[in-house]
């Protein structure tokens, strides 16, 4: 403390002699500074205190400013008086400034003591936490916030919200900080309340009903984000994975982003040439073109062994085409989970991806669009078919009913010996041979049965309007043939909840909010009819 | 064989004979104990014994075996032939006595219950550690410095949901951590990285 700040003592109220020599015993040993400091401070104690008005007011900050007023009455000049008031700022701030380090280190010791794991101990636990907590216990104080600050905590980024929140710069700074720990990130907004990976019916349609719903997430509707700006992500937020030499993204192993609005072909494919290690890559509701999407993965991204797509733009993205499903096959042949959701999908093209995976066990297409079921055709006989374990194809609008007798029928010839679980429901019922808007609730034709007696070990869901006669006896039938989750093999960790979950999706209600995506749809087969009768096999 | 020794080798091997030809219920069902405790008692050996000396130099004695499965450290000693049996025994100062009792009841309870059904020894687990928060980090540490995995997963875990899920000043409430606030950098980098705490 610089001594010629200091107001002139000559001018400062004489304190009386007794309270002297009460802090005459504490003060010893003090310099000049720290003496007049403690009487200061100890200005509250003293009731005898001149400049207070009435002798049973405690409060100092009553006293002080009537002194402070004394003080200046009783200075010489104006000049002096401005000169007074400054210093007591400048005193005033620099105090309150030193009680708050002091009362920080003195907290800090405190905590230090209350949690007395060294550093390594406390950053291992921190990095089991969830991003979510993670952040909470590093705003606790200043020891956990140092903890929380080393890469091994941001080894798995959750930032996924309910509602927009997270913006570029938080997504930046923790993928800055995880470097090259970095091994899985979750991004974007899951508008219900517990998204359930794996299992097909809710992701499919609550993500659309909650977006329907709540006007301002309508994706159709660009102009409604304009008031969350400073919250929500822009297309360039995962540019931060190809910084630092691409550190944060050479290790990455899982790439798991939802309805990242903003998010185009040309951003997405960057940041997945930044991810050569990626193995389980989900997208879900980001307006990119499949073609491309699978092209940048299999340019880069030549370990991936879970891919799951679900289109934003339900039935109208036709743009597969063979040579990129041949370019995905040969790239990318530790493929062993592959989910096209609500895709314009044509037979020809999956029986490439099917047949060409050798290593293939869980299928799902899942409200396609175009597909028949004749790429099942004789499936079971070559290599890349035989070994699958899950296929769903729950809801697709033109699955025939003839081709899925066709592949039950293999079933019971014995193909497909690894086959345990297969969804064929519709909740439109299935499209007949001939014209694709008939359907077929009751049909007689389809072994499912059979399939259910000689194949136990298959959890056969195949669910249908009410309309048709299928619903009641299959509700029991269902029940007693599931099998247990542990019966499935896990061949990613998170799937190993989706059956139990599924068993709750199977009321027929599920689709009830989706009149609108249905309506629209039907339009567009009015105009794509032509082309569901090109197959010749 | 002194006086002294033929005692002790009987004292040691009495609970063995009663218990291998015991028929101990276990979490139900009734089961035998384990095959190799009865081999032992028909051959006659004593188990084998370490002592492991507390930062408050009280000795216990803890059947090798038992230390050996769960602790990589005292196994690296064991192997590497630094221990001697009959003389001597694994300083420990960084344990003290009550800690490193109840790590040695840890240890013994899973070795001769690792059988048992997963619901049982989980709530074992958590009867074990149903201690204050200082006695959870004592336990951490001498796990860490013992290097005894499952112990320090089960303790990591129960802190780990002490925090999952809780406020800032929920943490600070469990913890005792008192809250000080930030320096004004600190508290500038706090608002620009989690804009959606404030």
């Amino acid at each position: 403390m610089a001594m010629d700040t200091f107001p002139c003592s000559s001018k400062r109220p004489c304190p009386s002699s007794s309270q002297e020599q009460n802090n005459a015993r504490v003060v010893q040993g003090l310099d000049h500074v720290e003496q007049v400091l403690h009487k200061f401070l100890c200005l509250d104690d003293d009731d005898s205190t001149s400049s207070s008005p009435s002798p049973s007011s405690p409060c100092s900050s009553i006293s002080l400013d009537l002194s402070l007023e004394k003080l200046l009455e009783s200075s010489a000049s104006d000049a002096d008086r401005t000169v007074l008031i400054d210093r007591a700022l400048r005193m005033g701030s620099m105090l309150l400034d030193a009680a708050k380090h002091s009362s920080r280190k003195r907290a800090s010791k405190h905590n230090s003591l209350a949690w007395p794991l060294p550093p390594d101990l406390t950053i291992k636990v921190f990095s089991m936490l969830e991003t979510q907590s993670l952040c909470h216990a590093s705003a606790t104080c200043s020891l956990f916030n140092k903890c929380a600050k080393d890469p091994l905590c941001y080894a798995n980024l959750d930032l996924t919200s309910r509602v927009p929140k997270i913006n570029n710069s938080v997504v930046s700074t923790m993928i800055q900080r995880a470097g090259n720990a970095l091994r899985s990130l979750k991004l974007g907004v899951i508008p219900c309340a517990t998204p359930l990976p794996g299992s097909c019916q809710p992701l499919v349609y609550t993500n659309r009903n909650s977006i329907v719903e709540v006007s301002n997430f309508s994706w159709n509707d660009k102009r409604s984000r304009q008031g969350r700006e400073s919250s929500i992500l822009t297309r360039s937020c995962l540019s931060p994975l190809s910084r630092d030499g691409g550190a944060p993204g050479i290790l990455l192993r899982k790439l798991y982003l939802y309805n990242i609005e903003r998010m185009d072909n040309a951003s997405l494919g960057q940041a997945l040439s930044a991810c050569p290690s990626l193995l389980d890559l989900e997208i879900v509701g980001l307006h990119v073109e499949l073609r491309q999407t699978l092209m940048s993965v299999s340019a880069n991204c030549h370990s991936i062994e879970r891919l799951c797509f679900e289109s934003s733009k339900t039935g109208r993205d036709d743009s597969l085409k063979t040579q990129t499903c041949l370019e995905l096959v040969d790239n990318c042949p530790h493929l062993t989970s592959l989910s096209l959701r609500g895709f314009k999908l044509h037979d020809y093209k999956i029986r490439v991806l099917v047949k060409g995976f050798q290593k293939l066990k869980y299928v799902d297409f899942s409200t396609s669009y175009s597909i028949t079921g004749s790429f099942l055709r004789s499936l079971g006989s070559c290599m890349g078919g035989n070994l699958l374990e899950v296929l769903i194809l729950r809801d697709c609008m033109h699955l025939k009913e003839v081709e899925v007798a066709r592949f039950l029928t293999a079933i019971l010839a014995g193909d497909f010996k690894f086959l345990l679980r297969l969804d064929i429901s519709n909740k439109e019922g299935l499209a007949s041979e001939g014209d694709w808007y008939h359907r077929c609730f009751n049909s007689s034709i389809m072994p499912v049965k059979q399939v259910l007696e000689a194949r136990p070990d298959i959890n056969l869901v195949a669910e249908y309007p009410a309309e048709g006669s299928y619903n009641d006896s299959f509700d029991t039938d269902m029940n007693s043939e599931i099998s247990l989750p542990s019966q499935l093999s896990s061949h990613n960790s998170d799937r190993s909840i989706f059956l139990s979950t599924s068993e709750s999706s199977y009321n027929s209600d599920q689709g009830s909010g989706n009149e609108d995506g249905q309506d629209a749809s039907y339009v567009i087969y009015e105009e794509s009819s032509d082309e569901i009768d090109f197959l010749s096999l | 064989m002194e006086l002294l020794c033929i005692r002790q080798w009987i004292s040691g091997l009495l609970p063995t004979w009663l218990s291998a030809w015991c028929i101990k219920p276990v979490g139900g069902a009734l089961v035998r104990q384990e095959p190799e405790y009865i081999l032992l008692a028909l051959m006659g050996s004593p188990l084998k014994k370490i002592m492991l000396c507390s930062s408050e130099k009280e000795i216990f004695s803890v059947e090798e075996q038992v230390m050996v499965q769960h602790s990589v450290i005292i196994n690296n000693m064991i192997e590497d032939g630094s221990y001697n049996h009959e003389e001597s025994k694994i300083p420990l100062d960084c344990v003290d006595s009550k800690t490193l009792k109840k790590v040695i009841d840890y240890c013994t309870h899973h070795t001769h219950h690792h059988n048992d059904n997963q619901e049982d020894l989980e709530a074992w687990d958590a009867q074990f550690l149903n201690v204050d928060s200082n006695g959870l980090y004592d336990l951490l540490m001498a796990a860490n410095y013992l290097e005894i995995r499952n112990l320090l997963d089960l303790i990591y875990g129960t802190i780990k949901n002490m925090i999952k899920g809780k406020k800032i000043d929920e943490i600070r409430r469990i913890f005792n951590i008192k809250d000080h606030g930030f320096t004004p950098e600190e508290e500038e980098q706090n608002r620009k990285e989690y804009p959606h705490f404030y």
